[in-house]
């Protein structure tokens, strides 16, 4: 009989064994729910299947359960509903913590999560909808470009620009660490693997106060200090691109995680290019490429004493675009013939076109107890970028035909006090300091740079607001006293900043913001010999006035009408002068030198964003976001549009859960194009051939911009892991949107020969 | 080696891709136009006055016309041959408001390195030469500036095009070019829409082979707007083409040549004509 | 060279794209195969002619989109003439060779006008000259 029953549940399915609680094989999923922020614990209900179940007081659940697939719907009021697909396994607990998003916010808070993965604070914000979002490759940070309000440019670099700012107005941070990019250029794949990021926090603008030195945007990926779950847990993903690898583990009062990425395309690119160049009958010939190589890396250990946590960490990203030359081998001897170009002595390696990279360490000290938390840290890091591009137009993260490294010393201390149920009150001060040292290398050919400069950057801010919270009304008056050091300057400037929120009804909130910013201008931009060092702090005053909205049927729609004054901005300009140049002329006549310089100018932009979202429910989720705007630039005689002016800009998100595990997801944008300053041609009459020079600035438009995004995924659910398998096809149907003008040979025909072709990608990625 | 790098970046190159194709067809007077712009001097000497014209092409006479120096500063010697220079109001000045103009250049300044003294040590004279005549007039001692013709319509339409010129910071005059070689232009004075005309340029020099640039109101021109000698009669070159007019046409029909300059060592000379169409 | 095989991923149309427009091609000239090691551009064996010679080149001409494409001599050498409909050049020496550069190119070009392609072959031409032109006197 004994034996007939272990037969018997040998062979059972395991569905057959029903959810008693108390059975042998069942398995349990516990653990609690908080909101996500402060971490509170909520009073909470737990849908999973057929059934509900509330949660102790404390916020903490245990269910014991079969071994299967289940659908979990985790709800408390006040906050937003999580749904979540968890795998409970045969005699095993698994204990998850589940973070809710509170309803009312001002700020786009957006949580990666890539599905039916064992760990994490999810959101209904992330599960369903950026994970899929196609044409970002998968990658939550990329996806902030499909928001509106956001400006898509249709070039490879992965910038984020926001209400007709310029790139170098969002802040890129990670964990509140300042990094010079979050993307790797051309790929646009973040620095940042997905696997170790918790959520990524976007302000479009109207940051609080304990944002400083950035005067627009604020992207912030923040990566997990203290893993929700136990044991060992991360992914794997490969594809054509690049392989990387995200890991949390946790023990105890002991956590790590890590993360890291390498990218193979460059390898890809040279036998395709081997492939396509016609190198005809000539064997002792073998064509050179151009291809971008990008690594990234991140490492942090955590431990958890009581009510605090001690963290230790360090990040890392690499972008580089190198140049494999052309070979001849004329003489047969074997190896490539010798290239005079190559032997002279250079300060620079001439085939790294750019090279940019940073590496960052932090210690850092949380205090958590409810009533006071606080963060102290102490931030450590070097960053350099390099560039041979002269004329290419400034890429935000290089410097034009040079050098840039800087060494960044940071220390920070904040705390945030709850004085009682309606008020609490943050603070905090933080101090920075960046010796910049920088090189040009205009002179090419000689042993030393020409140029050499440094410089010791300091920026420091202090901040204090309040936060208010009547019910119907939430008010946070803050203030940041900033002061910035650069080029033997010093500025002071006190920044006052309002956020007020009114719940006007259940359905709808209404927002507004005003306030001011101040930013050192990049280190490259005021580098002497590369930069201009008599450019001042930059400046802006914001305000925006919104309506959140959410209607019975899962639908939300958000409107913001925004405005902002930048009393010194800083653009690029071409500066043509005369000079002696020892390169070109040996006798000392002057010639014409054309330098791309920065200057400071004013600024404004006003526009209206809106966004109609239907959360994920059902088949299918996504959003429509339409962005009407104006951004111009002061000029020397009138007003000019911004380099980002894109008055009308449309974006469609869209995907549907297939059955078996498939999903289908499509992305498609539609904007007006960017403008561009015109070449006016002058026929060379001597030489027979045209030339060209610059006219108005920005007075062109380029054409009209749109591409369609499609993905499609496949995910299989093992007892260990999941695995899922993508297609991502980036631009369709191969629409030439150039990103820079190019002209034909006698400037009257924009060729559309700069653009992003169509770009398919396929990937595994394994979940464990 | 700037230059090498900045190539790097396709788009300079991608900007002249099309070169062959649009010297040879982009010959019809589709818009306003400078296609040529000449000098009687290759170089002015010292006091000396240059002799300057141009040949506007368009389908209504320009509202005004500026002749334009770029690059040139009084007293100083400068090498100015990028057209962005024009992009610096700073670096522009207008010497006339009509062709052709007489401009006589302010004197620039004489520091001119010694002939062999210019050499750096890479480059070591040939001690074998004799060079104890004077040297000739050199180009280490001259300016090189751009002149441009800018004719602008009422309607805001523009058309640009430009030369070199040199100014010699010592004395000594040029010899001029040629600047009255005879070119004769030869079409039918009528036509009627959809004809084949035969269109005959006769030059006055027979060594001058290439470079013949043709330009019409419309039409296709069925040698291109390309040609060069067909044949020498007696001390004349002579180039030829086949125009074929519009069916739809009607009116007067601007044939223009230019012969250019740069192929010849020379100067660049043209003749335009008409041709009455009737429908 | 470098310069035109690389930036795959963004200057497509350069010709090194995936999906560009392609130029109109030469595959054959008088039978022969024609080696085009730059896209857009070939050239053919170098010929040394003397006066009187009849030189001819027929051509084979692959168009692989539409909407076709047309053939120019710019700068024609005198007395050439060129036949459309069986894509032949023909072309008699003169007695007197007035062009010491006899040298000549044929420009194909794609009819597409959005996004033109074109094709040049270069002929390169020399005149023959007697040795005994040369003789020091």
């Amino acid at each position: 009989m004994y034996l007939t029953v272990l037969i018997a549940l040998a062979f059972a399915d395991p569905g057959d064994l029903g959810s008693n609680a108390g059975h042998a094989l069942n398995g349990e999923l516990t653990g609690s729910v908080r909101a996500r922020g402060s971490g509170d614990r909520l009073p909470c209900t737990l849908t999973v299947g057929d059934e509900t179940v509330t949660c102790q007081e404390d916020g903490s659940f245990s269910l014991r359960l079969a071994p299967g697939t289940y659908s979990v719907t985790v709800q408390s009021e006040d906050f937003a509903d999580l749904l979540a697909t968890e795998t409970v396994v045969t005699a095993t607990t698994t204990e998850i913590v589940y973070r809710l998003q509170p309803y009312s916010n001002d700020t786009t808070i957006i949580v990666y999560d890539d599905g039916p993965r064992e760990y994490v604070s999810r959101t209904v914000l992330s599960a369903d909808e950026l994970a899929s979002v196609p044409g970002s490759f998968g990658d939550p940070i990329r996806a902030i470009q499909n928001l509106p309000g956001v400006a898509r440019p249709a070039g490879p670099q992965g910038d984020i620009v926001v209400r007709g700012a310029e790139a170098i107005n969002t802040g890129a941070y990670i964990d509140g660490m300042p990094v010079p990019f979050l993307f790797h250029m051309f790929v646009g794949r973040s620095v940042v693997n997905p696997a170790v990021l918790e959520d990524v926090e976007f302000f479009p603008g109207g940051m609080p106060s304990d944002f400083g030195d950035v005067t627009q945007a604020v992207v912030n990926a923040r990566t997990y200090y203290e893993p929700p779950k136990q044991g060992l847990h991360g992914r794997v993903n490969v594809d054509l691109l690049d392989g990387g690898f995200g890991m949390t583990a946790r023990q105890g009062p002991w956590s790590l995680s890590a993360g890291g990425r390498v990218s193979w395309v460059s390898g890809l690119i040279g036998i395709s290019s081997q492939i396509i160049a016609k190198a005809g009958s000539d064997p002792s010939y073998k064509v050179g490429w151009v291809s971008p190589y990008y690594s990234d890396f991140q490492l942090r250990g955590t431990r958890q004493m009581g009510d605090y946590q001690l963290a230790v960490s360090f990040i890392g990203a690499r972008d580089a675009l190198k140049v494999v030359p052309d070979r001849w081998d004329r003489d047969g001897d074997g190896f490539h013939d010798p290239n005079p170009v190559d032997e002279v002595e250079r300060p620079f390696d001439p085939n790294t076109l750019l090279d940019s990279q940073f590496y960052l360490g932090e210690v850092r000290l949380d205090g958590k107890r409810t009533e006071h938390k606080s963060t102290t840290r102490l931030v450590l890091g070097w960053d350099r970028q390099s560039s041979l591009f002269s004329e290419f137009g400034q890429l935000s993260q290089a410097p034009e035909l040079g050098k840039v490294e800087q060494i960044t010393v940071i220390a920070e201390r904040s705390d945030i006090v709850r004085i009682s149920d309606t008020l609490t009150v943050r603070g905090g001060g933080r101090f920075q300091m960046r010796p910049t040292r920088t090189e040009s290398w205009r002179d090419g050919t000689t042993e030393t740079p020409s140029v050499v400069g440094q410089d010791n950057r300091l920026t420091a801010g202090l901040w204090a607001d309040a936060q208010l919270d009547t019910g119907r009304w939430w008010l946070s008056p803050g203030v940041r006293l900033n002061g910035h050091r650069f080029s033997g300057r010093n500025t002071v400037l006190p920044e006052p900043r309002l956020t007020a929120r009114y719940d006007a009804s259940n359905a709808i909130e209404l927002t507004a913001f005003v306030g001011r910013f101040s930013q050192t201008p990049p280190g490259h931009r005021t580098a002497p010999g590369i930069g201009n060092p008599d450019l001042p702090v930059m400046q802006a005053w914001q305000t925006s006035v919104g309506l959140n909205s959410k209607l019975n049927n899962g639908i939300t729609i958000d409107a913001t009408v925004f405005a902002s004054y930048m009393p010194h901005l800083t653009v690029t300009s071409q500066q043509i002068s005369l000079a002696t140049d020892p390169l070109n002329d040996f006798d000392n006549a002057l010639t014409t030198v054309v330098t791309n310089g920065y200057a400071d100018t004013r600024g404004a932009a006003v526009g209206l964003e809106a966004m109609a979202r239907l959360r994920p429910q059902g088949m299918w989720h996504g959003w429509v976001g339409l962005t009407l705007s104006k951004s111009f630039r002061e000029g020397a005689d009138s007003w000019y549009p911004g380099d980002y002016d894109m008055p009308i800009s449309a974006i469609v998100v869209a995907a549907r859960k297939l059955p078996k595990n498939w999903q289908l997801s499509g992305r498609f944008r539609m904007s007006s194009g960017q403008p561009y300053t015109p070449s006016v041609s002058i026929y060379s009459s001597d030489e027979m051939y045209w030339n060209a020079y610059g006219g108005p600035i920005n007075s062109e438009r380029l054409p009209l911009l749109h591409s369609l995004d499609l993905r499609i995924e496949k995910e299989w659910l093992g007892e260990r892991a999941s695995w899922t398998w993508y297609v991502d096809v980036m631009n369709v149907y191969n629409r030439k949107n150039p990103f820079m003008p190019s002209f034909n040979s006698n400037y009257q025909r924009l060729t559309r020969e700069v653009y992003v072709p169509i770009i398919p990608t396929t990937g595994l990625q394994v979940d464990f | 080696m700037r230059a090498l790098l900045t190539s790097l970046v396709a788009l300079s190159a991608c900007s002249q891709w099309d070169a062959p194709v649009v010297r040879a067809l982009d010959y019809r007077i589709d818009r306003p136009r400078v296609v040529a712009v000449q000098t009687d001097l290759e170089q002015i000497g010292r006091g000396q006055s240059v002799l300057i014209d141009g040949l506007i092409l368009s389908d209504t006479p320009p509202q005004s016309v500026q002749v334009l120096v770029c690059g040139f500063v009084e007293g100083q010697r400068t090498r100015v041959g990028d057209a962005r220079c024009f992009q610096n109001d700073e670096l522009v000045q207008q010497i006339a408001t009509a062709l052709p103009a007489i401009w006589t250049p302010p004197e620039i300044s004489g520091d001119c390195p010694d002939f062999n003294d210019a050499f750096t040590d890479t480059f070591q004279p040939n001690t074998e030469v004799d060079n104890t005549a004077p040297p000739p007039l050199v180009r280490l001692c001259a300016a090189d500036v751009l002149l441009a013709v800018r004719a602008t319509w009422a309607d805001g339409r523009t058309a640009m095009g430009s030369t070199h010129i040199e100014i010699a910071s010592e004395d000594g005059p040029t010899p001029p070019r040629e600047l009255r070689l005879p070119l004769q232009l030869r079409v039918p004075p009528t036509a009627s829409a959809g004809d084949e005309v035969a269109l005959e340029a006769v030059f006055g020099d027979p060594t001058r082979s290439r470079g013949y640039q043709w330009y019409v109101s419309d039409g296709e021109l069925l040698k291109t707007g390309l040609t060069r000698i067909q044949r020498l009669e007696d001390e004349y070159a002579l180039t030829d083409n086949i125009l074929r007019i519009p069916d739809d046409y009607s009116g007067p029909l601007t044939v223009a040549l230019v012969a250019n300059g740069s192929y010849f060592s020379g100067q660049t000379v043209w003749r335009t004509a008409v041709i009455e169409v009737t429908p | 060279m470098k310069w035109t095989i690389g930036f795959m991923m963004v200057c497509s149309a350069c010709g090194t794209g995936l999906l560009p427009n392609k130029a109109p091609q030469v595959t054959h000239v008088n039978g022969t195969q024609l080696q085009m090691p730059i896209r857009g551009y070939g050239q053919l064996p170098g010929a040394f002619v003397t006066p009187g010679q009849t030189l001819i080149f027929q051509f084979e001409i692959n168009e692989p989109s539409s909407p076709g494409y047309d053939v120019y001599w710019p700068e024609p050498l005198p007395g050439w003439h060129w036949e459309a409909e069986t894509l032949t050049a023909t072309w008699t020496v003169p007695d007197v060779i007035v062009d010491y550069d006899l040298s000549t190119s044929m420009l194909i070009v794609d009819r597409d006008k959005t996004d033109p392609r074109f094709t040049q072959v270069y002929i390169p031409l020399e005149q023959l000259y007697d040795e005994d032109e040369f003789v020091d006197e």
